[in-house]
């Protein structure tokens, strides 16, 4: 199994990090105490621009959740089409090649899903077995490629895709001030990104699919997850959550890791989701990683915010295109997501 | 690959159709110019009885999609442990045993979804791979019995569960006269299904699953799904479905059955999707099936209404435990749903 290729697209609407946190500010300066404190979290987020699926002065006109899955819908199909097609030009293939689709997505929802709609608009092939997973969050993107490889597993001579498309900006919560609102408003941005995965029987110039593992930490369901209602999705993210990270991810890491007869000193390349500063400092305390081992991911969350479930696979994208390891290279693709949750694969380029 | 367990799990208010159409008819009676018509349709929609999640009194003050959401989430976790239990046990299997769980509902949405919050209560083991799957509707019982097939062919070794939970009651507009809701209204229950599959190299008995396929209807996404607002997910029903499935099924059914060396005369088993009667209808007229061939499901349908995506596995549970075929029967398990599209399942008992 081998990941044949990973592509990423975006709205066109970019911003500084410096113009969104004064329209934050115009919004909600005067409902916070102290306005100062918005632009200390903001500054802490490590973020210097994002992406948007709307122009930002559309958002204050969003007061509904309805109309906001709306927008999702639209833009999902678009930026969602573009990442599917770039990915699968990279790996010289067409549309009809895909035999699996596993579309994720935790911040709009659809049904039809945004795969069958993609279905009709690319020309996908009418007996493509479509997977469109809601719930999974951050993690998603990890889940979907290691789920994308069991596939091929099962059918060596197929094609599999994992599509992510992340709109987090049309979650905002006007009116919700908390700390994590604030945060969240801060670090999350918009994109989408495709990987194509391939059945051994097709090899491809990419990095192998060795093993993969899921692992939920119990009793921590109130860690991280959306609080969902007419007003659309709430975030929760508890205080706890890099220390949760820094807790357990070592321990997870090492027994994946020993299972396929490896240690953390085997391995060369870090693919890690970009969740913020505060997550990627606790995995690199966790996995005793460097900054140079970190670099792919702190200039992802820089360039584009943290994307959600398309975040590791846009780490992925900036690998394969810009920092390949040498032939021979284990690598770590690594994703958390509530649960709280954690997906690990296991890579050889 | 063996379907190795089936089960279901209804909430324990159970009603009478003379019980729920009256108060649907009071509770619109000023809104739709045709009283009378609520009265024609239950006549020809004939079912018995159905369950509901809340006892009928609370659906009055159910004013919001957040409150409608968060009983989705308490009695969903609740209907699927039971129905999940329930499964292991006819199987001889434990939770401990499971690799996999495929989730789906369309009635509902969570994150952490329901299998994480299920790993919680039911102890399963914490490296379980899990697939919440949101978008696919009614088809979605049968998409995750192939997906599941797909996973236990990758690792003939392990066990995979499908789990299936829809509240369609806590779906209901409450302000929508449009005739698709009336008509969903008065045919959709709730209920719950578990289905356990068990790789080649597992010890299981039950039918075997030979092999299946997905077939999408090209440019028919306006037939079916949801409309999804701040008000919830209201209904998307056209009565150009009956007459999709007539053009299209059997010609999917007979390239299917061909690729397998099999006609339709070779099935001795129907396991169909119980979405209405002229759903039924449709189903029976497009595949020229024998009188009492689709008994099971009407059966199904009088008893429960249509259950969305749990529907074709209760179906599947009646034949287990009460009219298992003889060894050596084929069967086809089919259900079809939004996109438009159908998942076929090639059984042989």
């Amino acid at each position: 199994m081998t990941i044949a290729a990973a592509a990423s697209a975006f709205p066109p609407y970019e911003y500084d990090q410096r113009v969104i946190l004064s329209a934050l500010q115009r919004q909600w300066g005067p409902k916070v105490d102290n306005p100062i404190f918005l632009e200390r979290l903001q500054a802490r987020v490590g973020v210097d621009k994002r992406h948007l699926a709307l122009p930002i002065e559309e958002y204050y006109d969003l007061k509904t959740w309805g109309r906001a899955n709306n927008h999702w819908i639209d833009v999902a199909q678009e930026i969602g089409e573009q990442a599917l097609c770039r990915a699968l030009t990279r790996a010289k293939l067409l549309p009809c090649d895909l035999d699996a689709l596993f579309f994720v997505s935790i911040t709009g929802i659809s049904c039809p899903s945004i795969d069958a709609r993609l279905a009709n608009r690319m020309g996908l092939s009418m007996n493509l077995k479509r997977t469109p997973i809601f719930g999974l969050g951050c993690v998603a993107g990890a889940v979907g490629l290691s789920r994308a490889a069991d596939y091929v597993l099962a059918y060596p001579n197929h094609v599999a895709a994992v599509l992510a498309v992340e709109l987090c900006s049309l979650t905002l919560q006007q009116e919700d001030i908390s700390i994590a609102n604030i945060i969240s408003s801060g670090l999350f941005g918009d994109g989408a990104a495709a990987v194509i995965v391939s059945g051994a029987e097709r090899e491809t110039a990419g990095p192998e699919i060795l093993a993969t593992r899921s692992v939920l930490y119990p009793n921590s369901e109130h860690i991280l997850g959306w609080d969902i209602s007419e007003k659309g999705f709430k975030m929760v993210l508890a205080r706890e959550l890099p220390e949760i990270v820094q807790e357990s991810l070592g321990p997870q890491v090492d027994a994946f890791l020993v299972e396929n007869n490896l240690t953390r000193a085997d391995l060369k390349s870090w693919i890690l989701h970009t969740g913020g500063p505060r997550v990627l400092e606790a995995t690199a305390v966790a996995l005793g990683l460097s900054d140079q081992d970190m670099s792919p991911s702190w200039d992802c969350l820089r360039r584009d915010g943290n994307l959600s479930s398309a975040s590791v696979l846009v780490v992925l994208e900036e690998v394969m295109l810009r920092r390949r390891p040498p032939p021979g290279t284990y690598g770590l693709l690594a994703a958390m997501g509530p649960g709280f949750s954690a997906e690990l694969v296991l890579l050889r380029w | 690959m063996t379907i190795a367990g089936v089960a279901t799990a209804y909430p324990p208010y159970k009603y009478d159709q003379q019980t729920l159409l009256p108060a649907l008819q009071r509770h619109w009676a000023s809104r739709i110019d045709d009283p009378a018509f609520m009265q024609r349709l239950q006549a020809r929609v004939g079912l018995e009885t159905r369950y509901l999640a809340l006892p009928l009194d609370q659906y009055y003050s159910l004013n919001t999609f957040g409150q409608a959401n968060d009983h989705w989430i308490r009695v969903g976790t609740e209907l699927g442990q039971q129905a999940l239990c329930h499964a292991l046990s006819r199987a001889g299997l434990s939770t401990s045993d499971l690799g996999a769980v495929f989730f789906t509902s369309i009635t509902g949405i969570s994150a952490p979804s329901i299998d994480a919050r299920l790993i919680n209560r039911m102890n399963l083991p914490r490296t379980i791979k899990r697939v919440p799957i949101f978008g696919l509707g009614c088809v979605a019982g049968a998409a995750c019995i192939s997906r599941a097939a797909d996973y236990v062919l990758a690792y003939p070794d392990q066990v995979a569960a499908v789990l299936s939970v829809e509240l369609c009651s806590l779906t209901l507009q409450q302000d929508d006269t449009s005739i698709a809701n009336m008509v969903s209204s008065s045919l959709f229950g709730d209920g719950a299904a578990a289905v356990l599959l068990a790789g080649a190299a597992c010890e299981a008995w039950g039918p075997k699953v030979l092999t299946t396929r997905s077939a999408f209807y090209p440019d028919t996404e306006h037939v079916m799904g949801w409309d999804i607002s701040e008000k919830g997910f209201r209904i998307v029903l056209s009565r150009d479905v009956p007459e999709v499935i007539f053009q299209n099924l059997a010609s999917d059914v007979d390239e299917f059955l061909a690729e397998n060396n099999l006609s339709r005369s070779d099935v001795g088993a129907w396991v169909l999707h119980t979405g209405g009667p002229r759903i039924l209808e449709a189903t029976a007229r497009a595949l020229d099936l024998p009188d009492h061939a689709l008994d099971v499901s009407w059966e199904c349908l009088r008893r429960r209404g249509n259950l969305s995506s749990a529907s074709v596995l209760a179906v599947l549970e009646e034949f287990m435990q009460k009219r298992r075929p003889d060894a050596g029967t084929y069967g086809l398990l089919a259900a079809m749903g939004p996109g438009f599209c159908a998942e076929l399942i090639l059984l042989q008992w």
